[in-house]
């Protein structure tokens, strides 16, 4: 819920207010990033950690996460779009998902998967980053393209942001379920 | 150049829809496989149940078996031994006394017996649990039970004696696949010569049992007459193979294969 707000906070109020400030708010998004990893990292980690033991891959995820996130920092500025980090992001957390679908697979106990919060947390995960990758490897030539009015890249991320806000909001009520029936 | 940039597009576009259909495909992959692994581990399940109810099934008929043969046992021999001993001990005359101690001598010799056969039939209730001393000592006291009745010639090559392998889930089945067997030669076959071998080689344990009665048309034979249904379906529970052939009055056989243990 935390992450949530903290997401409607940046698009809606930081995100337009740099927009009105300095004509360009991609800076805001590239902050965001940060604090998108550690989320995203902290959500899988408790997916995960009923399967194994994940602190050491995901210290080691987040390391090259954050190498790759300043070192574009110092190479190109706070100003453009840090592809790198956007990109390796979607990497590793796509890879993180594919684990976990692999134990979901291969585990003893079976899962009921329709009605499994951590399961569509992680497909909703899966969905986002493993789309948002082709959107950061052709990020110059989806911005680029237009259907009438609407930039490709954008198009592509509305697309998968109402895909992963989606199975957020399910996974949400699978969680919930879960709870009342627990008490 | 406008072919080129037409191509790129359509080259991207396809690798945009193959990145967006793949956590679709993921997802319904994980969903199909859990699927399948739960109908997979409902199955086992049941067919544990079956096996298990078997199993409880060929130990309740194991004792009734042995039950059937006590009853024939006091009934045929210690019962006619006791009355006769009771008999003669009521026509002891003390008059004449030396008619009344051979009586006497005779009426203990009734006693021992009766003790003996007493004794023959504590083995035989042990016998229910011998199976669990090993198969090669349960089929011996199968087959001395056979003899008793004096009825068949019996040729016997037990090679399972002292066979240090068990398996006890198998061994109770395989005990009774034997009884059922002979009971089907006792009630069916009208043989005066049983052949029964048993040996173990490379994993498989062999059971053999022939005989030289009225035999059957096996392709007329129903599978369920004669007990034979429960005998097929308890070999094919522990994977075994049964390999009947007959033929009328040239008797029959019966090869039985079962992995073992």
């Amino acid at each position: 819920m935390l992450y949530m707000v903290f997401v409607c906070f940046t698009e809606q109020f930081a995100g337009r207010w740099a927009a009105r400030t300095f004509h360009n708010n991609v800076f805001v998004y590239n902050i965001y990033t940060f604090f998108e990893c550690v989320f995203m990292s902290y959500g899988i980690y408790q997916c995960l950690k009923a399967y194994t033991r994940p602190k050491k891959i995901m210290m080691i995820g987040s390391a090259i996460f954050y190498i790759c996130y300043f070192a574009f920092f110092l190479t190109h500025g706070i100003m453009p779009y840090n592809t790198w980090a956007a990109s390796v992001l979607g990497v590793i957390l796509t890879l993180y998902c594919f684990y976990y679908f692999y134990f979901v697979i291969t585990a003893e106990e079976l899962m009921d998967v329709n009605t499994n919060p951590e399961f569509w947390w992680m497909t909703a995960v899966l969905f986002f980053y493993f789309g948002s990758t082709t959107g950061n490897l052709f990020h110059e030539l989806f911005s680029s393209m237009q259907i009438g009015n609407t930039n490709i890249r954008g198009l592509l991320f509305e697309v998968l942001v109402v895909i992963f806000y989606s199975l957020l909001a399910y996974s949400f009520i699978c969680r919930s379920r879960q709870r009342k029936l627990q008490s | 150049m406008q072919e080129q940039t037409t191509q790129i597009t359509v080259l991207v576009a396809i690798s945009t829809i193959i990145f967006l259909l793949m956590p679709f495909v993921l997802v319904f992959y994980v969903k199909i496989s859990i699927k399948y692994r739960k109908n997979h581990a409902l199955e086992k399940t049941a067919m544990k149940q079956q096996f298990d109810s078997e199993i409880l099934q060929t130990r309740i008929e194991v004792q009734d078996q042995t039950m059937q043969s006590i009853a024939t046992e006091l009934h045929d021999n210690v019962g006619q031994l006791l009355s006769l001993t009771t008999l003669t001990l009521n026509s002891v005359d003390l008059s004449n006394l030396e008619k009344a101690k051979k009586k006497i001598e005779n009426s203990l010799g009734f006693v021992n017996n009766s003790i003996k056969e007493l004794r023959e039939l504590a083995k035989l209730l042990h016998g229910e649990q011998i199976v669990a001393t090993g198969i090669g000592n349960a089929i011996e006291q199968e087959i001395n039970w056979l003899s008793k009745s004096g009825v068949y010639e019996l040729k016997v090559n037990n090679q399972l004696l002292g066979f240090s392998e068990t398996s006890p889930d198998k061994d109770l089945i395989i005990l009774r696949l034997l009884q059922e067997v002979i009971n089907n030669i006792i009630k069916h076959a009208q043989a005066t010569v049983i052949d029964i071998e048993s040996y173990f080689r490379d994993g498989i344990l062999f059971l053999n049992v022939k005989e030289n009665g009225i035999g059957f048309e096996v392709e007329n034979k129903n599978k369920s007459g004669m007990g034979l249904n429960s005998i097929y379906k308890r070999i094919e529970m522990i994977n075994g193979q049964l390999n009947l052939t007959s033929s009328p009055n040239q008797g029959t056989s019966i090869f039985i294969e079962i992995p073992y243990p």
